[in-house]
């Protein structure tokens, strides 16, 4: 890795940590649905608890990737500062680089809380087999919730993307799903839920961890919305590469 | 010479309006060119222009023979970022320390912030600097990489007398020490303090490029008022306005026009002489002055 990339994840990640309400919120909120809303309800029933936690993590890739690419591409777009570095040598590799290794940074930040919380004071568990495999599940969700981050940071302004950060992964999560229990989960949600991407990824990462089998349907649309958000993300970035410095 | 920048008959449209008209523009090595012009006539595109941040409708540009658009040409240049638009949260010496690392051979970093008077500030995050301190900073980033040529677009705009005593010092010292520059301004006189040669935009085209002398020859108009409701046939004036029963002429030669004015027996009354303003001066250059 070059000296250049090392240098924007350094800064990139001091400027997160400075101004760190967006840090906060996604290292605070999941690990605080957990605490508050799970652990006193269903924490020493082991398989309940292990699907919950499973969830949250994919709730929590959600908001970190959303929340830290959406904000960083769109403030690239619009600051001046963003433009500067442009006239510099480098190339844009090193910052793009950057940003991908902050934004696990932030993942981290997201997931591990989770993961304790879990670990300690619950009696959700499973072989490490299947913990292993469940992380490579995770890792689609995050290249999907990065793709969707990407896209959103090119298509919206900085104020938009603000905006859809403080309430747009609420849907997301409610449509896929992911605050229900199986049994008790409305109508309207069973009907849309295998539509939305947050559900192919729980789904996926559920798979891996519990084995049990769930229906295609979430999955394939998964496939499709990753190359949705790759291909607007694709889209976004030459439309403003033509715009700004064409 | 070494020719370190060349615009070739560049033309720039954004939609419907032409901001670059058939702009041709060579930079040698060493020179510091004073790029002068009222807002809206192209300056800004031009530095963009030829930083490679948007790209010519037609013409080309080079850069140390190259692409300016390739990464090592943009080795040999400096461009200054708008002063707005730095970081908030970060120290001027991590925004020295990231410039820097981006050029293989950089200017020390005390030596550089010593160079522009900024070695007080150097623990300070840049949100928490003064307008001018941040101006004063960004123009520094620019020298980082030990440029060749450095592009400073309105450098001074904001800055109290010292402040810009100290950029011009540093401007000097880069210059000395062989530098080019492509400095735009508002302040005729900072452009006549740094400046070998002297480029004069307008309407997106170049109307005058010519040594520092040359320029201020055309330029150095002085303001003539008078209540006159006859004027006779005058020589010697570049423009005349009137406002009410004002009457404004422009002219290079305030003693000869006065001279004329009365040995004609002219019925002037209430005569004021003032400098031109700069803005007189280019549309005296361009003869775009409205008259009647």
């Amino acid at each position: 890795m070059s000296s250049l990339t090392m240098t924007y994840t350094r800064r990139n990640l001091a400027e997160t940590i400075r101004t760190p309400t967006m840090f906060l919120t996604v290292a605070l909120v999941p690990v605080g649905v957990m605490v508050f809303f799970v652990v006193p309800f269903i924490g020493q029933d082991a398989a309940a608890i292990t699907s919950a936690t499973a969830t949250l993590v994919v709730f929590g890739v959600l908001m970190a990737c959303v929340a830290h690419f959406s904000v960083a591409i769109a403030a690239q777009r619009e600051s001046v500062w963003g433009h500067y570095l442009r006239t510099l040598p480098g190339g844009i590799a090193p910052q793009m680089f950057g940003y991908l290794l902050v934004g696990l940074a932030v993942v981290a930040a997201a997931i591990v809380p989770i993961l304790l919380v879990a670990g300690v004071f619950t009696a959700a568990s499973a072989p490490p087999s299947r913990v292993l495999l469940a992380a490579g599940a995770l890792l689609i969700a995050v290249v999907t919730f990065t793709l969707l981050g990407l896209a959103m940071g090119y298509l919206m302004s900085m104020r938009a993307a603000a905006i859809a950060n403080s309430i747009g992964f609420l849907p997301l999560a409610v449509a896929g799903g992911m605050f229900f229990d199986q049994a008790d989960t409305p109508e309207i949600i069973e009907q849309i839920a295998p539509f939305v991407p947050t559900r192919g990824a729980t789904d996926l990462v559920l798979v891996a961890l519990t084995g049990e089998p769930v229906g295609p349907l979430s999955l394939v649309m998964l496939a499709v919305w990753i190359t949705i958000f790759a291909g607007l993300t694709v889209w976004g970035h030459r439309r403003d590469q033509v715009r700004r410095f064409a | 010479m070494t020719v370190l920048a060349r615009a070739l008959d560049v033309t720039r449209r954004y939609h419907d309006t032409t901001a670059l008209d058939g702009v041709s523009l060579d930079i040698p090595a060493g020179q510091v060119v004073g790029l002068l012009g009222p807002n809206g006539a192209g300056k800004s595109t031009l530095i963009n222009v030829m930083t490679g941040l948007l790209r010519p409708s037609s013409g080309s540009v080079e850069l140390c023979g190259g692409d300016p658009r390739s990464e090592s040409t943009r080795r040999v240049i400096g461009v200054t970022p708008q002063e707005t638009g730095l970081p908030e949260t970060w120290r001027v010496t991590e925004l020295v320390d990231f410039v820097a690392a981006h050029f293989p051979d950089p200017v020390d970093r005390a030596e550089l912030l010593d160079r522009f008077d900024l070695t007080a500030l150097a623990d300070r995050q840049a949100g928490g600097l003064s307008g001018g301190q941040q101006r004063r900073v960004a123009v520094a980033l620019a020298f980082v990489g030990r440029p060749r040529l450095v592009f400073l677009d309105e450098p001074t705009t904001g800055l109290d007398v010292d402040a810009r005593r100290a950029l011009w010092d540093g401007i000097r010292s880069f210059h000395a020490d062989g530098g080019a520059v492509l400095l735009t301004s508002h302040y005729i006189e900072e452009v006549e303090a740094l400046a070998d040669r002297v480029v004069v935009m307008d309407h997106g085209r170049i109307i005058a490029d010519g040594s520092v002398a040359e320029i201020r020859g055309r330029v150095r108009l002085k303001r003539v008022t008078l209540t006159d409701p006859m004027l006779p046939a005058l020589s010697g004036v570049a423009s005349i306005e009137r406002d009410a029963d004002r009457t404004h002429l422009l002219t290079n030669d305030a003693t000869a026009l006065v001279r004329e004015l009365v040995t004609s027996g002219a019925s002037f009354t209430d005569i004021e002489i003032e400098s031109a303003s700069l803005e007189d001066a280019f549309l005296a250059i361009t003869g775009d002055r409205r008259t009647g």
